[in-house]
């Protein structure tokens, strides 16, 4: 009490009391704790990141390029970058390290600067222009991370929006550093990528086709080894693979075929089925005014019922849907007008699987329902 | 403490100011939101009263100065303040006991707006807004007018003209708010040094707070904000 008295009597009591004001809240900002009050626990860290950053086995280094003097939008993602990675660290302890590097610095035993290196390996950098009082000033930026595993490296990008980053920008690229990052990390420490079984035999669209370029080399080559697979003509669906995929088949199934898919799954794999039950194309009201949905008659019906789902012979409309352009008065005076037929979806679940996914614009759905199935549990209702 | 409490708010509710306070804050914000077309809830499309804690901080920056300009200079300009430095109360006591009726006042002009929330889940499509959002904008909201509260307080103790303590804790509040964040974006500050500038004000705490989570950082933020406040305006009862 005697020293607070002391102060209290003081002169530069006003400058003493801002000063230990400032240490308080200094402190503060180095051992700092929250609260999430979100629905979906929107800013703690999910279960599957958890799982991945339990079961480090070596150190992961992650070095974020996010070091120097930038706009504050970019501070703040450098900020949130930090806090993203102290919580990892929190779960995997001293298996993971991380630090920050300005890339105006020099590589170890190399005279290149990291900024150079990075450019040549295709991160390229913002540029920021900012009006000075003679002339202007540039600066680049890399929101960019290396994560480095054993003798392996992976390069993440931590933004990739608009150069002049406002806080609507930051919000939704924080919401994504998490899977990011954690991605990155689940890549480059699984030694192995897993098998992955993509039919085909059933009028799927072919891996090599231009309707699934996206889907196959950006997403499914990176990650898994794929292998086409036909349902026809193996006699089993042997169980080194991981997962069954069926995008979009337009031919019935056979019993045969149902039977090998089944097996699979009784053995543990998965399956991911992306179907359409009715048959409704863009590509016909281009030709026609309308279309005529009918059942592509897949079969699967059973199939679906035994695992406790019903994919019914409808079509989904709803008032929050998708724009599509239309010619209003028939001389090529196009508008946006809402498409009934292309709902907009929007999740506020904490599953794995929609966490922080933006609107989903489906095309032509069908309705699902889910049946009571013997021995079946839906998480996800 | 307590009886100087119950009579500030006495004083509030006995004539008019506590009444014309609430009722005008709700009319501002009813009328904006949920009447006038340019700033409407209804016609944002979302289920959110994002717009309600954009618009309140701005009414509460002229609201707040309103409600405590007259708690010490009135004392001062009565005299009054003679009778009450002669009864057995620290100026801590007394401080305390008008901050606290203040912010009576304040969140019982809050409080009618969760009819806000109950109107906004009724009307949304899927019955789902986000909850744990607006109560960390509640949570927000609170410590704002908090902080409004000891600014208004702090100014009121430095003269007995009722008008010029509004109008330098409005424009103290409008600097703490606003002030900070709007220094930050001159582009002498750019590069470095505007996050900090940023940091100190208002806004960015509010709005962190805003985004559903509760971090020990701004909580820190705003008890120091009210800490200096308050303690500047003991220091001043002192001297008088």
């Amino acid at each position: 009490m005697g020293l607070l008295n002391k102060i209290w009597k003081h002169k530069g009591w006003f400058v003493i009391t801002i000063a230990a004001l400032v240490a308080i809240n200094w402190l503060a900002s180095m051992y700092h704790t929250r609260l999430d009050f979100t629905n979906e626990k929107r800013f703690t860290l999910s279960s599957p990141t958890k799982k991945v950053l339990q079961k480090l086995d070596d150190v992961v280094q992650v070095d974020v390029f996010l070091k120097g003097d930038f706009p504050s939008g970019f501070k703040k993602l450098a900020n949130s970058t930090a806090e993203i990675l102290q919580e990892f660290k929190e779960v995997a302890g001293n298996k993971l390290g991380y630090n920050f590097i300005s890339p105006d610095e020099e590589m170890p035993e190399a005279s290149v600067k990291w900024g150079d290196t990075l450019s040549a390996i295709g991160l390229y950098p913002f540029n920021l222009k900012s009006q000075l009082k003679e002339g202007e000033k540039q600066q680049l930026v890399y929101p960019v991370a290396l994560i480095r595993y054993k003798d392996r490296v992976l390069p993440v990008r931590l933004y990739n929006g608009i150069p002049n980053i406002g806080q609507k920008e930051i919000n939704s690229a924080e919401a994504l550093l998490e899977y990011e990052l954690a991605n990155g990390i689940y890549k480059i420490t699984n030694e192995e990528k897993p098998m992955l079984a993509y039919s085909i035999g059933n009028g799927e669209p072919p891996v090599g086709s231009y309707i699934t370029y996206d889907l196959v080399e950006n997403l499914l080559r990176p990650d898994y080894n794929l292998f086409t697979f036909n349902l026809n003509t193996q006699a089993v669906i042997p169980d080194t693979f991981k997962m069954l995929m069926i995008v979009k088949p337009t031919k019935p199934f056979s019993d045969q075929e149902k039977l090998k898919i089944d097996q699979f799954i009784m053995r543990g794999g998965k399956l991911l089925l992306f179907m359409d039950k009715l048959n409704a194309e863009m590509d016909s009201l281009r030709i026609k005014n309308e279309v005529i949905a009918y059942d592509r008659g897949l079969e699967l019906n059973d199939l679906l019922f035994k695992y406790g789902a019903r994919v019914n012979s409808d079509l989904v409309m709803d008032l929050q849907s998708d724009k599509l352009p239309f010619d209003v008065n028939g001389n090529g005076q196009f508008d946006f007008l809402t498409w009934n037929y292309f709902p907009v979806f929007a999740s506020a679940s904490n599953h794995p699987v929609n966490k922080n996914i933006g609107f989903v614009s489906g095309k032509f759905v069908n309705s699902i329902d889910t049946v009571e199935a013997e021995g079946i549990k839906k998480p996800f209702c | 403490m307590w009886s100087i409490c119950k009579k500030e708010l006495n004083q509030f509710f006995s004539s008019l100011t506590g009444y014309i306070a609430i009722i005008l804050f709700l009319l501002i914000n009813g009328v904006f939101l949920f009447v006038l077309n340019d700033s409407s809830i209804f016609e944002f499309g979302y289920a959110s009263l994002d717009k309600f804690f954009e618009l309140a901080p701005w009414v509460l920056m002229f609201l707040v100065p309103a409600i405590t300009m007259r708690s010490l200079s009135e004392e001062f300009r009565a005299g009054t303040f003679e009778i009450l430095k002669t009864k057995p109360l620290s100026s801590w006591q007394i401080v305390w006991g008008k901050y606290f009726s203040i912010l009576i006042v304040l969140l019982l002009a809050i409080l009618p707006t969760i009819i806000y929330i109950i109107t906004i889940k009724a009307l949304s499509a899927q019955g789902g807004i986000d909850g744990g959002g607006i109560l960390g904008s509640y949570i927000g909201l609170f410590f704002l007018v908090a902080v409004f509260a000891a600014i208004g307080l702090c100014c009121s103790g430095f003269t007995s003209n009722a008008v010029v303590a509004f109008l330098i804790s409005a424009f103290s509040c409008l600097i703490l708010y606003f002030g900070f964040n709007a220094l930050s974006k001159l582009p002498f500050f750019e590069n470095g040094a505007d996050y900090y500038i940023e940091m100190l004000g208002i806004d960015f705490h509010y709005r962190s707070i805003s985004r559903g989570v509760l971090d020990t950082r701004d909580l820190v933020y705003f008890i120091s904000i009210i800490f200096i406040f308050l303690l500047t305006t003991v220091k001043n009862l002192h001297k008088k």
